[in-house]
């Protein structure tokens, strides 16, 4: 009966989703405003696949701990599969008894797994030998067949040793990558390490087939630049002169007056036809996606720094088309900021201590500098002070702290700079007095502990103070802003515990134990809204689960009440601030998630969905209604709690729905360290969101649905026409109109 | 332009002694219609008798007007109390859904009781003039009043059943201001 009732819940919940709540990625938009840069990585190791001349096996990207095998078609250059094994792999052995199946080893640990080359299962693995298989050589190319002969490279025939196909070098080139003679020739070339270019044979010449660019791999940060229309840029300093404006009247002549304007010179332009000013509205509903992305700032051009070092501009409307990139030859890239408010000056930092100052002179990256810093120590972390402040403090490996200021006239005399650093040892409070780093406050957790998910209060606009209940009385959120939260796991007592603490006193405000046997093998991740934390862990007791844990912080739980007041001046540093009151919810989701980030939209108006990178890959989302911490069994529920904005019974389980799985059915590597960020638009109800890790891969969703832009079904065309007639019948109708009132005035029948 | 010889009747009309001329008939010197002969004209009543009769008729006259008058005042004052059923009905059928037909009844519902109360002097003024009756007229003025009142109240459910009344605090909270914590004090974090 319990079952019964669970799964009732289920369907009602994903009937919920699917129908009322919001709108998710549907068919018309999947694979269209999406897209992925696969990404194999720098080629360590290729083996022929013996079954099939059109496909090799790749090894690439390795690790301490892992290695990307993945199967190709040189010909077309595709990629048919991509495995990540959680070994190096040191050879590829071919079973004897089955030509399907292969069996990678690992020499270190004598361990091999034996794989089903189609489908890529895992077939059986073991230490030691591997049973009856033969090593598959790793390629290397013939040098008898295939020779350099100055800018050119030549296939020379087996039997007479002449050039049989010639080919001009192309520039950057590194080696033959891949070779193969015959059904088909193949071949590949490396330029600048990380690009591969793929030849085949048209008649008599080598034409280029295919190219692979592997630089960007493994992005480890990411800067957006805007890409604007000069409409956008008038149309926006209306609205700032609006803005600007002493009073609401002026504002709105402003808006009247322009408009005005506007609509006279399209007039003007049209030379006064009423006719032309028709086919040019009409003209507007073309399909030009150009100018809407422009318009509702789509068109971003996606920055990514990787861990190689090279920075790349992606095209976030082209489908992440490479638009530049560039080598900073630095040993790890680490972090990269905006240096001023206009995007045109990058600063990127590496781990060995160097900074680099990039211009972005009409579009494309120059280096401008390149410095130094003080400590010689690697650097492990650098946090910005102020946006576009030039300010930032960087921490060595060795524990010592340097404060970097590229802009001297800034002063941060009339304000006090207080920072919260971590690491898996403890949260550590700092001051910054006279341009010189001081320690205030520090938290370290015993060696049996580890801090394994630490999150700050997100930046948001605020909207409302509080929410609004069903019977119209207010639960006033807490708004204190240096907050952070972290979860510590506890491998003594096997818990994991949350943590809630003031950022400048360092006093912890909220803590809870979970002691249902967590998994510390399994990700954890924490976010932090305007007035909420979610956090994930995963779960053995009773049965094993993947638990979402939804944390809400209130002034008061109880409506109405609100401590917080304007009159009364508050210190942050004497901790004399009104204190908060929570309440807690769990829930259970089906998937493993790895990461967790929040929808960012212009205004914050938009619902927040929270967005999860699953364990499997995949990459969904669920609003945060839906994870709500006041809501109660639909039987404790009164008339006034289903009157509230979105009340739904609580249902411990929440459903994945198909529709709300932004990846589709891609395939994404993204490895341990990926970045799931969320980008706002100019259109409040869109986010983009990304995951940049090993891939790169970014889309649109709307967690409110598309509601300020107009359906694509509209019918402006018969719109304007009904107008148009409506006109026209006026013009006609009006003298007879006029001489009816006439007569009726002289009693005239 | 040729100078014109007034007519004769604009003359006649500017003339006010013409007017004088003419002998006109008092309509009194008219007998009067069939079946309307006054009983003093007939003589076979004396005038005591006459004068007894027409007093009690006047009294008793008087009396039933004074009964009519006050039957009449708390008709009009149960006028309004007669929609209160209809409208309790109506307003509880039509639910707490944002339409504009149900906000524009229940606007109607606050805004003619109001124009009603304002002008009860002209409701009641068929009524009103009568000193036997003004305490009673009065006392049925209040009731109207306070009929329409409830037709009032039932408005105002309606409208606050639909949540359109600013009485709670969420009304009011885009109102309430912010408290600044960080008075210049700034807080980053990795």
């Amino acid at each position: 009966m319990k079952i019964t009732c669970t799964a009732l819940v289920c369907v009602f919940i994903s009937l919920f989703l699917r129908t009322s709540c919001v709108q998710a990625v549907f068919s018309d938009d999947a694979f269209v405003t999406d897209w992925q840069l696969a990404n194999l990585g720098p080629w360590e190791k290729i083996i022929p696949d013996a079954r099939d001349r059109n496909r090799i096996l790749i090894v690439s990207n390795p690790t301490e701990t892992s290695s990307l095998l993945s199967s190709f078609n040189v010909s077309s250059g595709q990629i048919l599969f991509r495995n990540v094994l959680p070994y190096t792999v040191d050879e590829i052995q071919l079973d004897d008894d089955n030509h399907n199946v292969v069996v990678c080893v690992d020499s270190s640990s004598q361990s091999w797994q034996k794989f089903d080359l189609h489908d890529w299962f895992l077939l059986d693995e073991g230490v030691g030998h591997a049973p009856a298989s033969t090593a598959l050589s790793q390629y290397s190319y013939p040098n008898d067949q295939v020779v350099i002969k100055g800018n050119e490279l030549h296939i020379l025939d087996n039997e007479s040793s002449l050039a049989e196909w010639k080919l001009e070098l192309p520039h950057g080139f590194n080696k033959v990558e891949y070779f193969q003679r015959e059904d088909p020739l193949v071949l590949v070339l490396n330029v600048n390490n990380t690009q591969y270019l793929g030849f085949s044979v048209n008649g008599t010449e080598l034409v280029p087939a295919w190219q692979r660019d592997e630089s960007l791999t493994n992005v480890v940060d990411y800067a957006v630049l805007d890409v604007f229309d000069s409409k956008d840029l008038e149309l926006n300093n209306d609205m700032i002169a609006e803005r600007d404006s002493s009073s609401l009247w002026n504002a709105y002549w402003l808006r009247v007056t322009t408009n005005w304007n506007r609509f006279m010179n399209l007039l003007k332009e049209n030379h006064f036809s009423p006719g032309r000013v028709f086919t040019r509205l009409l003209a507007l509903d073309t399909k030009d996606t150009t100018t809407s992305d422009l318009k509702f700032g789509f068109a971003k051009t996606l920055i990514v720094l990787t861990r190689n070092g090279i920075i790349g501009g992606l095209d976030m409307v082209n489908k992440g088309q490479v638009v530049w990139k560039l080598d900073l030859q630095i040993d790890q890239g680490i972090k990269m900021f905006w240096k001023d408010n206009n995007h045109k000056e990058l600063i990127v930092f590496s781990r060995d201590g160097h900074y680099l100052t990039i211009d972005l002179v009409n579009g494309l990256p120059v280096i401008k500098s390149k410095a130094s810093l003080l400590s010689k120590g690697a650097v492990e972390s650098v946090i910005e002070l102020d946006d576009n402040q030039c300010e930032y403090l960087i921490k060595f490996d060795n524990g010592n702290h340097q404060l970097l200021k590229l802009d001297p006239l800034v002063d941060h005399t009339d304000s006090s700079i207080f920072i919260t650093e971590h690491d898996s040892n403890g949260i550590f409070g700092r001051m910054i007095v006279n341009d010189e780093v001081q320690d205030t406050w520090q938290r370290t957790v015993k060696p049996t502990e580890k801090i394994v998910a630490f999150n700050k209060r997100d930046e948001t606009n605020l909207n409302s103070l509080g929410l609004t209940l069903g019977d119209k009385s207010v639960l006033y959120k807490y708004l204190y802003p240096n907050l952070a939260a972290y979860l510590v796991t506890n491998k003594e007592h096997h818990t994991i515990t949350f943590n809630l603490i003031d950022t400048i006193t360092g006093e912890v405000l909220i803590t809870q134990e979970h002691k249902d046997s967590p998994d510390f093998r399994l990700p954890t991740d924490i976010v932090f809204g305007e007035y909420w934390v979610v956090y994930s862990y995963f779960s053995l007791d009773p049965v094993p689960e993947q638990k979402l844990v939804v944390v809400e912080l209130y002034e008061s739980l109880t409506p109405d009440e609100r401590f917080s007041n304007t009159r009364r001046s508050y210190d942050p540093l004497t901790g004399q601030t009104n204190k908060l009151q929570h309440i807690a919810k769990q829930y259970i989701f089906p998937e493993i998630i790895k990461r967790l980030a929040i929808s960012k939209t212009t205004n914050d108006i938009t619902t927040k969905a929270i967005v999860m990178e699953l364990e499997n890959g995949q990459i969904t989302y669920i609003p945060k209604l839906v994870l709500n911490a006041r809501s109660k069994p639909e039987d404790q529920m009164t008339n006034e709690d289903k009157k509230e904005f979105m009340a739904a019974p609580y249902a411990p389980i929440v459903p994945i729905n198909d529709n709300f799985v932004i990846t589709h059915y891609r395939n994404l590597i993204l490895g341990p360290d990926s970045k799931l960020i969320s980008i706002p638009t100019n259109l409040e109800s869109t986010s983009i969101i990304c995951d940049l890790g090993h891939d790169v891969f970014c889309t649109r969703v709307t967690p409110s649905g598309q509601f300020d832009l107009m359906s694509p079904t509209f019918e402006k065309g018969k719109l304007l026409i009904t107008i148009l007639i409506l006109l026209v019948i006026t013009y006609f109708i009006r003298p007879s109109v006029s001489n009816k009132k006439l007569k009726s005035q002289w009693l005239v029948r | 332009m040729s100078q014109q010889e007034p007519h004769e009747w604009a003359e006649r009309l500017l003339n006010t002694k013409y007017i004088e001329k003419y002998t006109v008939q008092n309509s009194n010197t008219l007998a009067s219609p069939p079946g309307f002969e006054n009983g003093a004209s007939k003589g076979n009543i004396s005038k005591k008798q006459r004068d007894a009769t027409s007093q009690t008729t006047t009294l008793a006259q008087k009396s039933q007007i004074t009964t009519l008058q006050v039957h009449k005042a708390w008709q009009i004052a149960f006028q309004p109390a007669k929609s209160i059923p209809m409208n309790i009905f109506m307003s509880y059928m039509s639910g707490t859904s944002l339409q504009i037909i149900p906000i524009m009844t229940a606007l109607m519902l606050l805004s003619g009781p109001i124009k009603a109360i304002l002008s009860t002097r002209s409701a009641f003024k068929p009524v009103l003039g009568n000193k036997e009756t003004q305490s009673q007229v009065q006392t049925a003025m209040l009731m109207f009043i306070a009929f329409q009142g409830v037709l009032m109240y039932i408005g105002y459910r309606k409208l606050n059943s639909m949540g359109l009344i600013p009485n709670a605090k969420s009304d009011w909270l885009p109102w309430e201001e912010i408290v600044d914590y960080n008075h210049g004090l700034k807080w980053f974090s990795n």
